[in-house]
């Protein structure tokens, strides 16, 4: 097996390749096990990037559908407290094989290592797919951003060492013969004074920037997804996926998906449309954070194959203040595809596979009359409107 | 000690600091990538203690604090003529025509409507098929002795007594009814913010408050008390201004709440102190609630030959005016009662607006608030049914006009 590589097929020649890194700590910043640099602009360890990664290569390898590009390689960098604080050995174990990896550490020389030999693999034919995912701290100035990787700021003198010029990085890959190309950035994007300062330095391209890279291949689709607007904050909950990879992992597994070639298809405008509403859903929860996904290149790729896709719904009384009374049934064809009594006053959340549903709700101790609609459910989400009226 | 009215904002930490957001990882430069918070929503809680001056003065500088005010008497708004209408009540009453209910396609369905009064007589069968919550303020229980309250809930949404249409809408099927005046049609300021509180977290679309506080009653207790006449009258007069800033904050966190979860339009009685006949000039500006801001206060109006004019013991400086001499609505126990005072306009506004609640709400592309509900029942007002000569002081924007 490849360095770096915890999945591999390589019957497949024609296939996608992936790599993965997740950074959560970073000893020169806050919190750190090394000095602190001078550059730490307040950043902190994190605990949900190793989460994140592991997550995210879970589903590629155990439920990644694509027939035309099938799964051919998935390479993996995690810096958690295991392996560079506590010394020990990160692990991870694939789901489909049972094969336990030990996980290198995403130190910058290894990243580059990594993505280089990432990309060799996927320059064989432009029919390959490449998917690129980080996660951990960003900085950024306007659009361009770096991506930390461990040893950011282990250069006293040159704390951007240790991080991923994303532009450079992202153009450096035209060099690569894939014509579709997918980078999901998952980290802040806010406004960096280091970066200000240091004007058009970002840190390191790892694959450097060549004229006329693509004469002779077809263009590139290069989709990317960043898990905020310029500018802003990304979010987690310690210890668990964040705000952005938990909502790609509900989006990739139905409600970014289109059937406008006959089947279910995660392509990268529904995509967009699932990330932002569960998102939102996740952060409209009595607490005061925003954070909005965005796209740098909007270009369409098919990604992911859905046999049966899972459609968030959500179901509500107007007003609002009447849901708490409701009792709620769905059914399809007669049979009944789940109910909720009363008593909850928050909406009824259900995933649905697409198709019409009855949404019924009756009001079991007020004058209220039921009320129901059929509707035709499907990606990227549906919102179900009841009227309570006497 | 003095008993005091303290009106809290428990979403005000007690240490005045900003509530911090659910404990989240930030990836990237925390300092500079300060997302937009997201309202607070002010959650008001109204409590009463027995306070020395000096501890109330205390009380006032919590920031979880928005108004400390000193408990005042409250009583319903006397009608000026009640009369057994049994008899004489073969025809509708004639405020449903003047308000043009009789011709609106809207009956108030959907919309939850709260009276806050003396109670009511729920077996009354004016409130058959009315799902009705009661809540008690005054610890007298639930239940109406007095009749007032029954009388005015009549008016908003009772069904028709023996063939006499009694409420403009009669498609209200749930109302709040929360007791703060006892038997004798007495209660306490905090007995008012309590319910009021209660009405709009229940779901409340409407309130309608027949009832004012009682500056003259309060001086005359404490002279009672043997305080001298100056003395008292001063005291008074800041107990009325701390309930009015006490009024005006609650309203705003009324107001503030609604921007989010939906609110309720307050209407209040302006009052039934005036006396146009002993004296042209003898005219009362309208007391509390009616005066506290974002509340629709109302005056009188009796019938004039095809017009209307504005009743004598109206007082000024309402926003409408509406239908309050010889109104007829239901009486405790049972029948027809007559009344006067605009006690008995305050609910026709009340039905009004239910009306218009339920027009909006049924008007695609537009989201119903109390805000375009108020701008409904003073937009569609009409000034040119009243006699000619009257000064706006006495009537505000007009009869209100439900929608047609």
């Amino acid at each position: 097996m490849p360095r770096f590589v915890v999945h591999e097929n390589p019957a497949i020649t024609v296939g996608t390749h992936a790599v993965i890194i997740g950074v959560g700590s970073y000893p020169h910043l806050n919190g750190g096990n090394k000095p602190l640099c001078e550059d730490h602009e307040g950043l902190k360890q994190l605990t949900s990037p190793p989460v994140s990664a592991r997550r995210f290569a879970d589903w590629l390898i155990a439920s990644f559908n694509n027939p035309s590009k099938p799964l051919a390689s998935v390479a993996l960098l995690i810096s958690e407290e295991t392996n560079v604080v506590s010394g020990q050995t990160a692990k991870y174990t694939n789901p489909k094989t049972g094969a336990e990896y030990d996980i290198e550490r995403a130190l910058i020389d290894n990243v580059k290592d990594a993505v280089g030999e990432w990309k060799d693999r996927a320059d064989n034919s432009v029919d390959n797919m490449t998917i690129f995912y980080f996660c951990g701290h960003g900085i950024a100035q306007g659009t361009d951003a770096s991506l930390l990787t461990e040893d950011y700021g282990a250069n006293k003198n040159d704390a951007l060492e240790g991080a991923i010029d994303f532009r450079r990085f992202n153009l450096g890959m035209l060099r690569c013969a894939a014509a579709e190309q997918c980078f999901f950035i998952d980290a802040c994007r806010a406004s960096s004074d280091t970066l200000l300062e240091n004007r058009d330095y970002f840190g390191l391209p790892l694959i450097s920037i060549k004229k006329d890279a693509r004469r002779g291949k077809p263009s590139r689709r290069g989709p990317v997804f960043y898990a905020a607007l310029a500018g802003d904050s990304a979010y987690a909950r310690p210890n668990q996926p964040t705000v952005f990879t938990d909502a790609l992992l509900k989006s990739l597994n139905g409600a970014g998906s289109n059937d406008q070639d006959g089947d279910w298809r995660v392509e990268t405008s529904r995509l967009m449309d699932a990330l932002d509403y569960f998102m939102q859903r996740q952060l409209e929860d009595g607490h005061k954070l925003v954070q909005i996904p965005a796209t740098g290149d909007a270009s369409k790729v098919q990604i992911h194959y859905v046999a049966n896709p899972l459609v968030p719904v959500e179901v509500a009384c107007v007003p609002d203040s009447e849901t708490a009374k409701a009792y709620f049934d769905c059914q399809q064809g007669g049979a009944s595809k789940g109910s909720r009594p009363p008593g909850e006053p928050k909406k009824w959340l259900l995933e649905l596979s697409p198709g019409n549903h009855e949404f019924i709700a009756t009001y079991p101790k007020t004058a209220f009359k039921p009320a129901s609609k059929t509707e035709f459910v499907r990606p990227a989400f549906r919102r179900i409107a009841l009227e309570a009226t006497s | 000690m003095p008993a005091y009215t303290i009106l809290r904002n428990l979403a005000v930490p007690k240490d005045g600091a900003v509530p911090k957001s659910a404990d989240f990882e930030v990836m990237g430069a925390a300092t500079t990538a300060a997302a937009p918070p997201a309202p607070v929503l002010p959650q008001p809680h109204v409590q009463v203690d027995d306070l020395s001056e000096k501890d109330a003065r205390e009380a006032a500088r919590d920031p979880q604090v928005k108004g400390v005010a000193q408990v005042m008497p409250v009583t319903l708004i006397a009608p000026t003529d009640t009369a057994d209408a049994g008899a004489a009540a073969a025809s509708s009453a004639w405020g449903i025509e003047a308000v043009k209910a009789n011709t609106s396609p809207c009956t108030g369905s959907g919309i939850v409507v709260a009276v806050l009064d003396t109670g009511i007589d729920k077996n009354h069968h004016a409130f058959f098929g009315v799902d009705i919550t009661e809540e008690d303020f005054t610890g007298a229980g639930n239940g109406d002795q007095h009749g007032h309250g029954t009388h005015c809930a009549g008016t908003i949404f009772g069904q028709d007594v023996s063939g006499t249409r009694i409420g403009i809408a009669r498609g209200v099927k749930r109302a709040l009814i929360g007791r703060v005046l006892g038997a004798k049609g007495n209660g306490n300021s905090d007995m008012i913010f309590n319910g009021l509180q209660w009405a709009v977290s229940q779901g409340a679309h409407v309130v309608s408050m027949s009832l004012g506080f009682d500056f003259p009653g309060m001086v005359e207790s404490m002279v009672e008390g043997g305080w001298p006449a100056a003395l008292a009258t001063s005291n008074a007069l800041e107990a009325y201004r701390a309930n009015l800033r006490m009024f005006d904050a609650l309203m705003g966190m009324i107001k503030a709440r609604a921007e989010l979860l939906g609110s309720a339009v307050i209407i209040a009685a302006a009052g039934n102190e005036s006396r146009r006949k002993a004296d042209p000039k003898f005219r009362i500006a309208a007391s509390l609630p009616a005066a506290a801001e974002d509340v629709i206060s109302v005056a009188a109006l009796a019938k004039s030959g095809p017009s209307f004019d504005i009743a004598p013991f109206s007082n000024i400086f309402p926003e409408v005016s509406a239908p309050g001499v010889d109104i007829v609505s239901a009486k405790l126990g049972g029948g027809l009662a007559s009344m006067s005072g605009t006690s008995m306009a305050c609910p026709h506004v009340a039905g009004v607006a239910a009306l218009w609640w339920e027009r909006l709400r049924s008007t695609p592309g537009i989201k119903a608030s109390p805000k375009l509900v108020m701008d409904r029942l003073r937009t569609e007002a009409r000034p040119g049914v009243l006699v000619a000569g009257l000064d706006p002081s006495d009537y505000g924007v007009g009869m209100v006009t439900a929608p047609q």
